[in-house]
């Protein structure tokens, strides 16, 4: 499946797409469909489905392994979790949690005075949103609390354990809770079989229930003739002397090739493609290359049931409650969602010894319980703030290229959400009869450092992605985001990619 | 003591699980080669015999086995200082060296301060005392001459996450736990789960060998 052509290194394609997942897929897919001459170059290599293996320590085959360096007070996990490699991307890992971007968190500026506004209004981003909503397959209630008018085509999975709690939680204390949305499919669709809740999500779905890019826009990319090329790792641009760009240098299988190409689009997620531009020194007039990088704030918290949980079974994060979005009692600017945390064993444990600090006898009998726990989590927005950047360190990664440092700190806002979330999960898990309740601070997903806008003296590219220096240079993944608004990045990444593709056109 | 143990049984139930439909063949042979894996008389191929003794010291410390492995254990040092050897997880605090020479360096330090402070090396003190130098390394009130208290603390925030990834990925732990993540289907049938929430388990899952 996915077998593609090779297009000759002379010759110049119409677009070098850089990235295969949730930004760099749709837009193949479309650029192909209108009859562009597209290769899509991926740093990862091609994982069989089927060869998938709910073993975790195996499975970080298909995270971004090469290290970074997280600084800053707050330093992120990468790795498991956050960065993913191979045709597919961070898709192939991402816990198809698919929520929609609350409207009022594309203007939280407006609203409050902090972060910054986007510049386009949800309006103008729905179409494209129902319409990636449709070509992947995902699934939701019947009727969803926040938006009663929003339509799934696909009925949820069956609630494990931790849905469960957390729906009785909520209930309990008058918090409106549903099913959430899934990019899962529930019925068989063409070779795509409906889910069984395995669990293993973030290992890399087995039969193509989750609606990665893997099984969607890249077949569907492959079939209107576009090249997907694995295993290359683009590290250097080239240029004219007008400064347009004509050809990328990647590294195969230990040589630099170059690929001729009339546009380019990066799409290897906020740090990689931050990176590759810091490194090239392009498209960073402005100096915002790097800077505004923001994460989720996903505190979790975790509680002991009677009951067993078994906490690897079924979808792992079903359940969600969107009331605090804009809490009565927010202390902050902008909100955060909660879900439903089922966890894999390594991943929980690793979470409990990092971000619980037990060790000893304490830390065996707590693992010991592993059956026995449900946990919540917070995806909450974030404010984009001066420290906050990747930059290159001076120790060199792949083919040469420094490897990337992330400086990351919680400022006042970030504190007083993570606290606010924290009280209010431990309330839920009270309320649903758990003990020994723990909370982390944790921050996940990777968001901003070439945002756009309409000014290009603060902003990097255009409201559509293209570079306002470097005009047949475009950006397509979640380092345009202008705020990291509360919603997963995945949906509104592809919406974008969609978008994108519409505004570089045909031929 | 895992330096001298065999790998750890696992219980007839268990092993005709790894055996069954409902367990991938890539699958089966990552868990079958990592519970057959005989470290015992291991010798570090990434740390220096110094600072290793000192990990063996430490793991024992920092995960005690006894309470889900009854008298036998996982050489855990053993599968860190392999683990020393590969690419790694894919980042590592910018406060840190990479992950070989941080241990290398913690490690060292470590029985530096157990040596000026106790007379005696790490892995020969009495456990009160090794107690307390944990409880100080763990709040980062633990320098050496190396690395300061703040970094201290955050390798040993990394040394902890090597210690459970090690050993929760066992699968005589996960048997002893009952954990059936790796059951979760095989490659003619897919099965995944069919019946699960509270209280709820499917007439094949193994139960706990150990009780809560």
């Amino acid at each position: 499946m996915m077998q593609s052509r090779r297009f000759s290194d002379q010759e110049t394609v119409d677009a070098v797409i850089v990235g295969t997942g949730a930004g760099g897929a749709p837009l193949l897919a479309e650029l192909a469909a209108r009859g562009m001459s597209v290769v899509a170059l991926e740093a990862g290599p091609r994982f069989d489905p089927r060869m998938h293996t709910p073993d975790e320590a195996t499975a970080s085959e298909i995270y971004w392994l090469e290290e970074r360096l997280s600084g800053g007070e707050n330093p992120m996990a990468f790795g498991g979790n956050n960065s993913g490699t191979g045709v597919g991307g961070s898709m192939l890992h991402f816990g198809a949690f698919m929520p929609r971007i609350d409207p009022r968190d594309m203007s939280l500026h407006t609203e409050t005075g902090k972060g910054r506004d986007w510049p386009f209004s949800y309006d103008s981003l729905l179409p494209w949103i129902e319409r990636v909503e449709r070509e992947i397959g995902v699934s939701g209630p019947d009727s969803y609390p926040w938006d009663p008018d929003r339509r799934y085509a696909y009925p949820p999975p069956q609630r494990n354990a931790a849905a469960q709690a957390m729906a009785r939680g909520c209930d309990a204390l008058g918090i409106r809770n549903a099913d959430g949305p899934t990019a899962l499919i529930t019925r068989d669709w063409g070779a795509r079989k409906a889910c069984v809740g395995c669990g293993a999500c973030h290992q890399g779905c087995r039969n193509g229930a989750k609606s990665s890019t893997d099984v969607t826009y890249l077949p569907q990319a492959v079939a209107h003739g576009a090249e997907i090329r694995p295993n290359c790792f683009v590290h250097g641009i080239e240029r004219d002397h007008s400064g347009r760009i004509t050809g990328v240098i990647y590294r195969e299988n230990g040589e630099d090739r170059r690929q001729r190409c009339a546009r380019l689009i990066l799409a290897g997620g906020a740090v990689e493609t931050a990176r590759l531009l810091l490194h090239t020194g392009l498209a960073n007039r402005s100096g915002q290359v790097g800077r505004n990088y923001m994460a989720h704030i996903s505190t979790q918290v975790w509680g002991r049931f009677d009951r067993i949980t078994r906490p690897n079974k079924g979808y792992p994060s079903l359940t969600i409650t969107e009331d605090m979005m804009r809490p009565d009692d927010a202390d902050f600017a902008g909100g955060y969602l909660i879900q439903s945390l089922g966890m894999m064993p390594s991943t929980w444990a690793t979470g409990v010894a990092r971000g619980r600090g037990l060790w000893g006898e304490t830390l065996t009998r707590h693992l010991r319980d592993y059956n026995y726990m449900a946990g919540l989590g917070a995806h909450g927005d974030c404010l984009p703030h001066e420290d906050n950047r990747v930059t290159l360190s001076d120790e060199p990664g792949r083919a040469g290229m420094p490897k990337p440092l992330i400086a990351f700190s919680y400022g006042p806002n970030e504190k007083a959400m993570h606290a606010h979330a924290e009280r209010t999960m431990r309330r839920i898990w009270q309320a649903a009869g758990a003990t020994d309740i723990w909370s982390m601070d944790r921050a996940a997903h990777m968001i901003g450092t070439c945002r756009m806008g309409t000014d290009p003296d603060d902003s990097v590219v255009d409201p559509y992605g293209r570079s306002h220096d470097i005009d047949n240079l475009w950006i397509c993944d979640h380092s345009v985001f202008p705020s990291a608004t509360a919603a997963n990045p995945a949906l509104a990444i592809m919406a974008l990619s969609l978008r994108t593709a519409e505004a570089i056109g045909g031929r | 003591m895992s330096q001298t143990s065999l790998p750890p049984r696992i219980a007839p139930d268990y092993l005709a699980l790894l055996d069954s439909d409902r367990i991938s063949g890539r699958t089966r042979q990552i868990m079958e080669e990592r519970a057959q894996t005989n470290d015992a008389p291991y010798h570090p191929q990434h740390l220096t015999r110094s600072a290793y003794d000192v990990l063996v010291a430490l793991t024992e410390c920092v995960l005690p086995q006894e309470a889900i492995l009854g008298d036998e254990a996982i050489n855990l040092p053993a599968r860190i200082d392999t683990r020393l050897g590969t690419a790694g997880d894919g980042w590592r605090f910018a406060a840190l060296p990479p992950d070989r020479e941080a241990y290398e360096r913690a490690l060292t330090g470590l029985d530096g301060v157990s040596d000026a402070r106790y007379g005696t090396a790490f892995c020969r003190l009495d456990p009160t005392d090794r107690e307390t130098l944990v409880q100080a390394l763990a709040e980062g009130a633990l320098g050496t001459e190396t690395l300061d208290g703040d970094q201290m603390r955050a390798w040993f925030a990394d040394l902890r996450a090597d210690c459970v990834q090690s050993f929760m990925s066992h699968p005589a732990v996960q048997a002893r736990l009952g954990i059936d993540a790796v059951f979760n289907g095989g490659d003619a049938i897919f099965q995944g789960f069919s019946a699960m929430g509270e209280g709820v388990s499917e007439a094949w899952e193994p139960e706990p060998e150990v009780a809560p």
